[in-house]
């Protein structure tokens, strides 16, 4: 019977991992692996794969959580519950849906949008949406791999009319409903309704065609 | 809330797509995402672009202490799950012994495909890689990982038709161990699995087909 790998997949993502050419025997540096591998060596249990993985992606969990929950003991919590799901479930990580860090936010910001429904309402104030909304559209790139895709989207949300690219900011980022968009706001549903929807529409079509 | 058409869906795909959908709403679209490819490709690109925005948030330095204290919990639960596999391969073995009646012979058999014991690590974990050829061309990459527990992790891209293939590795003084089965598809793959010898004594890996052609070998250099 042949043994189950801990980490297969029926199709490759679009490019192989980075290849280390030359290395050989000298061996790469566990902190240089590539994200995907890394999350394989986290399947493992292996204690520096950990190390080096939580020393990758943790300000990203970080902030994707504080930025959900607005509260930093909170966040913290979330952030360590998105690690152990992550230790837990590397196995379905599909890296043609995404790349870790996505996969990893995505978790984050769920975890966080669950947490924070429990806890208060409508944790974002208008401070917060206008210092998310400035870096959002403006920040530096952090991830030089994705650097250019993250620059097209800065540049196609910044493109937005604003109430379109805040009501996108407070979906997407903060986890608000719409109806908690439209509170927040003071407008009406259906015109939160549509302000989202307006926004994605541009988004999509702005990075179609470029 | 009843079926809802494909002009509806559009109308609620960005908030499914956002994560931000109430209940029943999601459920009635999630119900028509899947009976529709057309508006699944419309959400997937929608869920796409949602999950990049996320990825925009300017990284956050955590509190004091954070990483020590998710490690600890991290190893913490290692160590209870490597309990529980030593538990039941003890218990796995046990009852193979018992039910042959000839323990000597039982764990000969079941140990047959893998070296007699596993071979001491390196104490500072390296990455080893090789290349795959196929056919006098590149054909992907194999990594052993030498930490605790060793493993290795393989991507192939092979003009292969085979489905799929069995992962055989030879070490330095020419043992043979088949290591497990993976899929491909349209020659793609990749895979990884824990290894029970020392990566530092690995020559070559092979992928073999089903019908025993070798498809792709990789050379680890010394």
């Amino acid at each position: 019977m042949p043994l189950r790998g801990f980490w297969s997949r029926r199709a490759i993502p679009a490019r192989l991992p980075p290849v280390s050419h030359g290395v050989g025997r000298a061996g790469v540096p566990v902190d240089r692996l590539p994200d995907d591998m890394l999350l394989a060596g986290l399947a493992t249990g292996d204690e520096e794969i950990a190390v080096a993985f939580v020393r990758r992606f943790q300000r990203s969990v970080f902030a994707t959580a504080l930025a959900v929950v607005g509260d930093r003991q909170l966040a913290e919590d979330v952030a360590q519950q998105t690690f152990e799901r992550a230790w837990r479930h590397a196995q379905v990580f599909d890296s043609r849906r995404g790349s870790v860090r996505t996969w990893l936010t995505t978790i984050a910001h769920n975890l966080a949008v669950d947490t924070v429904r429990t806890v208060r309402p409508v944790p974002v104030t208008p401070d917060d949406l206008a210092a998310v909304l400035d870096a959002v559209a403006t920040g530096p790139e952090h991830h030089v791999i994705n650097a250019e895709s993250t620059a097209r989207l800065r540049r196609a949300i910044a493109a937005l009319p604003p109430d379109q690219a805040r009501a996108l900011v407070l979906a997407a980022i903060h986890g608000l409903t719409a109806r908690e968009i439209a509170e927040f706001e003071h407008i009406p549903l259906g015109t939160a309704k549509t302000r989202i929807r307006a926004g994605m529409s541009k988004l999509r079509a702005t990075l179609h065609a470029e | 809330m009843a079926d809802v058409t494909c002009e509806e869906f559009r109308e609620l795909a960005s908030e499914l797509a956002l994560g931000i959908l109430p209940g029943r709403e999601r459920a009635a679209a999630l119900a028509h995402r899947d009976r529709c490819s057309t508006c699944r490709e419309h959400l997937d690109a929608l869920t796409t672009i949602s999950d990049d925005l996320r990825t925009l948030v300017p990284d956050t330095e955590p509190p004091v202490g954070f990483e020590t204290r998710l490690l600890d919990h991290l190893h913490a639960r290692t160590r209870v799950q490597r309990r529980r596999r030593r538990l039941l391969a003890t218990i796995t073995a046990a009852a193979l012994v018992i039910a042959a009646g000839l323990g000597g012979w039982s764990l000969g058999t079941l140990t047959q495909h893998q070296p007699p014991t596993a071979a001491p690590v390196s104490p500072s974990p390296r990455l080893l890689t090789a290349t795959f050829t196929a056919d006098h061309r590149d054909a992907g990459q194999a990594f052993a990982y030498t930490g605790t527990p060793p493993w290795i992790y393989m991507a192939v891209d092979t003009e292969h038709d085979t489905t799929t293939v069995s992962c055989q590795l030879q070490t330095t003084d020419g043992h043979l161990v088949t290591i497990g089965q993976f899929q491909l598809s349209n020659g793609y793959g990749y895979w990884g699995t824990p290894i029970n010898l020392d990566p530092t004594t690995l020559a070559t890996a092979r992928l073999i087909a089903t019908n025993g052609t070798i498809i792709a070998t990789a050379t680890f250099t010394t």
